[in-house]
This record gives C-alpha cells, structure tokens and sequence, in this order.
C-alpha cells in the first residue's frame, strides 16, 4: 500500500481543489439568459420626440456613424477594460481613422464638424461609453482646441494633423492637488530662462496624461504672472506622469498625477493664450450616458420576466421608465438650445454652466432609476447601467463641479458673486 | 470615363419587416432605411476603380422620393463626387427603373454603369440585366472580381453563377451588376460625411428624362409565408413512406 507522504498528499489535494475553485467566470449569457448584454448594444428607442429632425442631414449621417462605430468597436470589449481600469489602446487607429478628433476645428485635418455635430458625436460615443467620451473629449476639446484657438501657425501645423488622426494622443493639464475648482489659483510655475522656459509643479486628474504623446501644462508665467499653455513632450525630462487608482467611475480614462520638476520647454512651444470652451461638449456626455441608459433599460424590461410576466408589464417599472424618457427629452433639448445659443455667439458663460450643472445631476437621476430598474443586474458593468452610473459620479463633478457652475450661473443672474466663504464678523448675530 | 453608379433606398437588412394588414406591401412608415448592401458594394467598386487612375467621375443616381436624397449622401460622403436624384412618389419596378437609367445614361455617357445585383426589398436580380439590354451594352453580371483594361478599354469579370467562377471580358461601355464578394464597402469618415454637404445634387423628374412610367404589372397582394408548423413523430418506417407518398405526395 503506498502511503502519501504530507507534500504529496497536500499536492493532490491540491489539484483536486483547483479544478473546482479557479474556473474562470460563466459567460455572461449563460449566466443570465433572459437579456442581452451591453456587448450588443440595444437600439435606440430613447429619441422619443424623435429630436433627429432638428440636425442636418449632415449632423444624421455624423450620429449615424459615430453610433455604428461605438456599437460595433467599443461595445463588445468595455466591459472588460472597465473592470480592469485600462485602456483599449488598439482601438485608437480606428479612432483616428473614424475621423472624430479635432471636432468643430476647421484645416489642418480636421473634420470642420458643427458644434452641434460635435456634441452629438460626443453623445453618441458615451451613450456606449462614457470613457471614451472623456478621452475623446480631452483630446478633442482640450487639448486640441487649445492649440487651435492659441497656437501660433508653426504649432498648428506642427501638431493638429497628427493629432486628427490619433497618430498622436494629447490632454490638458490644469487641475492640482491644492487647486481643483480654485484652477485660476495654480501654482504650478513657468520661469524663463535662456531659450525657453522652466516647469515646476504638480497636477492630478489629467485625463490620458500617462500614455499622451503631447502635454498641454497650464502653468503661471512668473514674469507676467498670467497662466500660459505649454506643449511639453512625454518623456521629457523631469516629466513624471503616474496613474491614478481605485476609481469608481470612468475607470477607463487614464488619469494621471503629473510631478514637474525643472521640465524644460523651449520658446517655441509656449502658447500665448489659455481658453477652455468645453463645457458645451461635457453637457452632451450626460445626455448620451442617459440614452444608453434608457435604451438598455428599455429592452432589458422586454426581455427579463418574473412571475410570469415581462419586467416592462410591472406599473412601477414603467413609471420608472418613462420619467427617464421624460428626462432624456429635456436634457437633449437643453443641451440642442445651447448649441445653437453657442453656434450664434450668444452663449453666456451662465448658460453653459447652468447646462453642464442641470444636465448632469439629471442624468444621475436617470442612471439610479434605471440601475434599479435591472435589479441585480443594476449592479454589474456587463449590463451598461452600472458602469453608467459610476461614470457620471465624475462627469457630475470635472469641468466644473455641480456646485460650482451653480454659482456662476448664481452670479450671472443675481449679479453677486458667492464663491468665497462669508468673512467672519466676529460675533456671531444668533 | 465617368461612372454611373444606381443606389436604391431598400429597408434596413437588420429590420424585422411586417406585412400592412390591407396586403398592398410591406409596412415602410417610421422603418430604418439605408442604402441597399449591393448598390454600397457597386459604388465602392467604382470609387476604387477611380482611386486606380481609370474614372474621373463617379456619379450616383437613385430614383424615388425626397428621402433618397439621404442615400444620396450617404454615397457622396463614401466619395462618389456628384449625385442625380430622380424624384418619383412610388417605388417603380425594374423595367421602369431601366428605362430611366437609359434615359440618363444617353444624357451622362458613363463609361460604365454598376448596380447591386439585386435589391433587399424585392429580389428581382432584373435591373441590370434590362439597362444592358436597353442601352444594346454588354452586361457582366453577379461580379466578384473586375479589372479594367485601359488600352483595350475592356473589363474583365468574374461572375459567380451556380457552377463556379465564370469569366468574361466585356467592350466598355459595359453594364456590371455586383454579388457579395467583390469588395467590403468602405466607412465614411466624419470629414467626409462634412465634405458631402458642398457636392452637388441634381433633381431631375420624369419628364425631363421622358419615361414612360406605365408599368405592365401590378402588385395584387403581399403575405408572410405560411408559418411552419411542428413536425410529426412517425412510429415506424412504413408510415413514413405511407406519409411521404399520401400527404407529402412527394415520393
């Protein structure tokens, strides 16, 4: 009789256990039979009030093809890059190949898009996922128009070309550990010296910042004690740019804390001016999350049934769901109206804020109806939802917190500004 | 040379069609349409042929309602550079749908004329071969592979038919219908779809082309197929043939 010794006896036991506890996770499909996954995408049942007649032909066909892009690229495999916080970079080419880098910027290669074709692409990319949107975004609407709108001639040429065509990633580094809605307190500095000038500093939460090939650091000319956009290289010296972990939404997008230190950058690639005109394109993130969300939610109520009966036969349900309809018809035309106030030069900095703030806490009304609506399902990023859900926690607070547009919407129409904290008047009055 | 390519504005392959209950046809209000599969193949063979050197000019042309103004942009932003659109209330069959391509292309001159093989929506494979046959052209249809000859301005196709690959060369100008296989139609970029907006497109109406529109057949009715019913568990193997010879009738 051959008697184990203790190793091999733990050994066998061994192998017996792990063929029963490391198996790797049911298809989701046959784990969940009832309804389709995210990974084929719903159709689109959100556009109730069928707003595509309010779009040129031209602004259809650019929705049309952004949405069969996302549908067919990104749907099958965000899941996955979600849960693991990284990036699909394989899929940038075909990014750059769509054609939707550079937005509404005209020449040097870039799609010449309306703002309203621009806000739509930038829903119809987060209505699949919201990641995406931000990185498409960050690219597009900071990074590049930035460069567009301040750069000389020779940095236009220079950069914009490659960067529509996503042969190169850019992003828009202003926000700091010590200066997040106080941005214009910065103080990351820019001294001059021989040729060029010298960063030093920190920044946290720069979108795509840890594989970008282009910089664009905001930081303080300490001879004009203006803030100025540099174009520094990755890789540059001194240059250290880290991920940031343990997200909870738009765990996609790679944001990183950036640590100048003595980071040279030669004359030429200082730009002039600092603008950020973005807030229009963040507004249509919210509003395309909230699409996704609705459609998904629309057919998982057709396909889940309990008791008999299909989850959409359910009052509650669809009350539910038709409050987020209703909230999907007023956020598009919000967002439409600002386009177009945008488009006619008339858009005030308070009505832009007032869209990004209304919007955005609208579509977090959206994402909790509709998280609840898929049940256990509602908790998992396979079904879209989730992941939704958790995105809009920092679409709700980047490019100006909720709170803050608030105020300066606050401001507009009170004429008093109330950002800062009353001063203290020593006795207290109560 | 130009290139005359024809779209059709078919309802979408991926729409689950339902018959109108009066039977006249099938239900199209508030349905997805889009450019027929094999018109998309004809005209990105014909952008590639011009991409090559061979064609100046590729233009589409779709006939029916305002709506197909849409197709017709969905062809510029692939790279067609101009487009025709024959405006016509109803949906015509192929011998009028000929009849107004002949009308067209004695005003065009294309060098070549490519249309899908069939369309989505009636299967009639009939288009094509009747352009051909009214123009007095040689026709070259079910392509799966064409290459133009510039010197002896002559193309030679391939053609998918039941028993093979079969080749062909035909004298320009020539009449090519397209089958699956011959190429994967490009996506338009978004600059281009914003390019398509400063191509023109020309409204043309039957009577500038004098078409005489009198069809020779009429659509009587429309049903879906008998739905299929369950099978029968037969118990052994003479009521098998006692049914395939008595109800079947098939042996």
């Amino acid at each position: 009789m051959t008697v184990l010794s203790s190793a091999d006896r733990d050994n066998a036991e061994k192998k017996v256990k792990s063929s029963y506890f490391d198996l790797p996770p049911m298809e989701i499909s046959a784990a969940f039979p009832q309804a389709t996954p995210a990974s084929k995408f719903p159709p689109c049942t959100s556009d109730y009030y069928n707003f595509n007649d309010l779009l040129t032909p031209e602004e259809q066909a650019v929705r049309k093809r952004v949405r069969e892009f996302m549908e067919k690229e990104v749907a099958p495999i965000m899941t996955e890059y979600w849960e693991k916080a990284e990036f699909p970079f394989h899929i940038i080419p075909k990014f750059g190949a769509l054609g939707v880098a550079g937005g509404s910027i005209k020449g040097y290669g870039c799609p010449g898009l309306s703002i309203t074709a621009n806000a739509i692409a930038t829903a119809e990319i987060s209505r699949v996922d919201a990641s995406c949107g931000t990185f498409n975004l960050v690219h597009t609407s900071l990074g590049m128009l930035t460069i567009a709108l301040c750069g000389s001639e020779a940095q236009k040429q220079k950069y914009l070309p490659d960067l529509a065509q996503m042969k190169t990633v850019t992003c828009w580094a202003l926000t700091e550990p010590d200066n997040g809605s106080d941005a214009s307190a910065l103080t990351t500095t820019a001294t001059k010296v021989e040729g060029g000038w010298v960063l030093e500093g920190q920044k946290r939460w720069i979108g795509n910042s840890t594989f970008a090939d282009l910089l664009v650091i905001l930081a303080r000319n300490t001879t004009t004690n203006q803030v100025n956009g540099f174009l520094v290289q990755k890789d540059a010296p001194g240059l250290t740019v880290t991920k940031i972990p343990n997200k909870i939404g738009l765990r996609i997008v790679q944001n990183g804390d950036i640590l100048l230190k003595n980071v040279f950058v030669p004359d030429e690639e200082r730009l002039p001016g600092v603008l950020a005109v973005s807030r229009v394109m963040v507004a249509w993130q919210p509003i395309g999350i909230s699409m996704g969300v609705y459609d998904m939610c629309h057919r998982y109520l057709m396909e889940r049934k309990q008791f008999g009966a299909p989850l959409a036969a359910f009052q509650l349900n669809q009350q539910k769901l038709v409050k987020m309809l209703g909230n999907v018809q007023a956020m598009f035309m919000m967002g439409w109206r600002l386009c177009k106030l945008y488009e006619s030069g008339q858009m005030t900095p308070g009505q832009a804020s007032l869209g990004k703030a209304w919007i955005s806490s609208k579509a977090r009304e959206t994402a909790s109806l509709g998280r609840e609506l898929l049940g256990g399902n509602g908790v998992v990023g396979d079904f879209l939802v989730a992941k939704a859900f958790g995105d809009l926690e920092p679409i709700f607070t980047y490019e100006g917190t909720y709170d803050i547009n608030t105020l300066v919407t606050g401001r507009e129409v009170t004429g008093i500004a109330s950002f800062k904290p009353p001063a203290s008047r020593g006795r207290s009055r109560l | 040379m130009k290139i005359l390519v024809a779209v059709k504005r078919v309802v979408d392959y991926a729409v689950k069609i339902r018959v109108k209950p009066d039977k006249t046809g099938v239900d199209t209000q508030n349905v997805k349409m889009s450019m027929n599969p094999f018109c998309e193949i004809a005209l990105e063979e014909a952008l590639r042929i011009k991409e090559a050197g061979f064609a100046k000019e590729v233009v589409a042309v779709s006939i029916g309602p305002s709506q197909c103004v849409d197709t017709l942009r969905t062809g510029l932003a692939m790279g067609a550079d101009r487009g025709i659109h024959v405006e016509a209330s109803y949906s015509f069959l192929p011998l009028t749908i000929a009849k107004i391509l002949k009308s067209l292309a004695d005003v065009e001159n294309p060098g070549l004329i490519f249309l899908g093989k069939q369309a989505i929506d009636d299967d009639c494979n009939q288009t094509g071969q009747m352009v051909a046959a009214l123009l007095g052209w040689p026709q070259a249809t079910f392509a799966s592979k064409v290459v133009l000859d510039k010197d002896k301005q002559s193309a030679t196709v391939d053609r998918e038919v039941d028993e093979g690959l079969e080749t062909l060369s035909v004298d320009l100008p020539a009449v090519i219908t397209t089958d699956l296989r011959l190429n994967q139609p490009r996506y338009a970029t978004l600059p281009n779809i914003m390019k398509a907006k400063s191509k023109p497109i020309k409204k043309m109406t039957l009577e500038d082309l004098k078409v005489d529109i009198k069809s020779d057949i009429e659509i009587v009715e429309v049903t879906e197929p008998p739905k299929r019913k369950s099978g029968v568990i037969v118990s052994s193997v003479d009521e098998l043939i006692y049914k395939l010879k008595n109800e079947a009738h098939v042996v």
